[in-house]
């Protein structure tokens, strides 16, 4: 009897509890891909004096971020520039770990949005910064990156750049730079890096040798090619200026019978 | 004085510290392999920094709450009184309680010790250091507990300080890093209360950010100073604490 009010009391507070449950259920907690970076100051006084174990549980934070809660979400939809500065903020925890730059080198890279590579460039480049003789890797993938997802050559060689000259790192890591200096079709530059490679070490393998040799007398025949075809042209044109007529250029549209379209010229 | 050890390990066991504090510890680094194996690269470094930094927060606070409880309920039940009609001497009490309760948080780091060494440590001479850096925090953590508890009668407001005065002392590094930095509050006189405030605290909390790193584990220490900063701190601090501790238990009315 005593007890009757009570329960009534509960009762209704219980049916209360129900609506309150019904009107708020759908009211879920906002899930966001990229977590905000949080500052250099509360990083340190998160980590409560153990940097390696926080820098461990956001590594592992970055790279679920976005598929969680059974969630999968494209690359393109990252926003790569706050991955730029977690990346840049976690390297303050741990320097010494290849953890992030082959997350960011291998996994974030494949993003569908090739112009976002950027960020992942800049920050392996920024990761190697200083000591490229332990990050040699991370400027080779930073170099692979720019060239062949961004396509951007002016970039590899700036970053290609700084693998020259650094002697205790595999020879193929040094001859980046000429590569690079290839691709852009400089190759008097790339044929003098090569041959200033096999001046300066002492200690070469002999495959190394046979293709840095072949690599030069490659380059230089190239060279030569390039020498004569500019002496046949200004030839050419000392023929024109006395008046003689050269003789016809072969035809520099594709063949009549193999499909192509025809040539507006 | 060793009855007394005696009498703080038979309590530890009844209450199921050790049980529980190990069942804790394994349960935290089978969660810690799952998530280091997730891990795309250095998984075993991310079981080990994982393992190492929650098996100390678990044991920490397994020391503080029993310290904080046992102590309480040694006041409420009279065994202190009881303990003092004995011809035993205060200052014996408080060592013989430090005493044991450090035996106690030196068994509890065991089998931490074990599931890393387990896990496999990739440098030995850190591990060792993290072995021993991780028994000398626990130490500490026992004399402020004890500290604690002897100061403040209820059992609730002595865990709630030791846990303070922990998270304080673990923050110390930061807020000695906030002090040398170059940041100004708009107030130039908040600025200046502020930097004085922070560095009255510092001179009187201990640094425990020197103490048990999970780096040690995977790269080792990064100098001898780096390893022995724990080692003199704790050599200061604990006896700092049990003098304190000593202090204010004589001046107690019972």
């Amino acid at each position: 009897m005593a007890l009757r009010v009570p329960i009534a009391c509960l009762a209704a507070l219980m049916i209360l509890q129900g609506i309150f449950w019904w009107q708020t259920h759908g009211r879920l907690p906002e899930l966001a891909i990229v977590p905000d970076v949080p500052g250099e100051t509360a990083l340190r006084a998160m980590a409560f004096g153990d940097e390696e174990a926080l820098f461990r549980l956001h590594a592992l934070r970055l790279q679920n971020a976005g598929d969680t809660f059974g969630r999968f979400t494209a690359l393109y939809k990252y926003d790569f520039n706050k991955l730029y500065h977690w990346f840049m903020a976690l390297d303050g925890l741990n320097q010494t770990s290849n953890y992030l730059p082959a997350m960011a080198g291998y996994y974030f890279s494949i993003t569908q949005y090739p112009p976002d590579v950027r960020y992942i460039v800049d920050y392996l480049e920024a990761h190697a910064e200083g000591r490229v003789e332990q990050k040699w890797w991370w400027l080779v993938q930073a170099l692979y990156l720019a060239t062949h997802k961004l396509k951007d050559d002016d970039r590899a060689l700036e970053i290609a750049k700084k693998l020259e000259g650094q002697h205790n790192i595999p020879v193929w890591a040094q001859q980046m730079p000429a590569f690079v200096h290839e691709k852009r079709g400089e190759f008097d530059a790339a044929a003098e890096i090569i041959q200033h490679i096999l001046d300066s070490e002492a200690t070469l393998p002999q495959s190394e040798l046979n293709f840095m040799r072949y690599f030069v007398e490659e380059r230089i025949q190239r060279l030569d090619n390039v020498k004569a075809e500019f002496d046949a042209t200004q030839r050419e044109q000392q023929i024109r200026a006395r008046g003689i007529e050269p003789a016809p250029l072969p035809p520099q549209t594709p063949p009549p019978d193999v499909g192509a379209p025809k040539s507006p010229l | 004085m060793f009855t007394q050890v005696r009498y703080i390990l038979l309590t530890a066991r009844r209450d199921r510290l050790f049980l529980g504090i190990l069942a804790a510890i394994f349960l935290t680094a089978y969660i810690c392999s799952v998530l280091g194996a997730t891990a795309m690269l250095e998984p075993t470094q991310m079981t080990l920094a994982l393992t190492a930094a929650v098996a100390r927060v678990v044991i920490m606070v397994g020391i503080i709450v029993f310290i904080g409880f046992h102590v309480q309920s040694a006041f409420e039940n009279k065994e202190i009184d009881l303990l003092l009609s004995r011809p035993l001497s205060r200052t014996a009490l408080v060592l013989a309680y430090w005493l044991g309760f450090a035996l106690v948080a030196l068994l509890l780091t065991l089998p931490a010790m074990a599931v890393i060494y387990y896990l496999g440590p990739l440098n030995l001479t850190g591990f060792l250091v993290w072995c021993v850096s991780l028994t000398l925090e626990a130490w500490l953590v026992v004399a402020i507990s004890l500290f604690a508890a002897l100061t403040l009668r209820s059992g609730v407001t002595a865990v709630l300080a030791s846990l303070g005065i922990y998270a304080l002392a673990r923050l110390m590094g930061f807020f000695m890093l906030l002090i040398s930095s170059k940041l100004h509050l708009q107030d130039a006189w908040l600025g200046i209360t502020a930097h004085w405030t922070v560095t009255a605290i510092s001179t009187l909390t201990p640094r425990l950010d020197f103490f048990a790193k999970s780096s040690w584990l995977i790269y080792g220490p990064k100098s001898y100073e780096d390893a022995l900063l724990s080692l003199y701190q704790a050599a200061i601090f604990i006896p700092l604490l049990l003098v304190a501790s000593i202090i204010d238990f004589k001046r107690k009315q019972f």
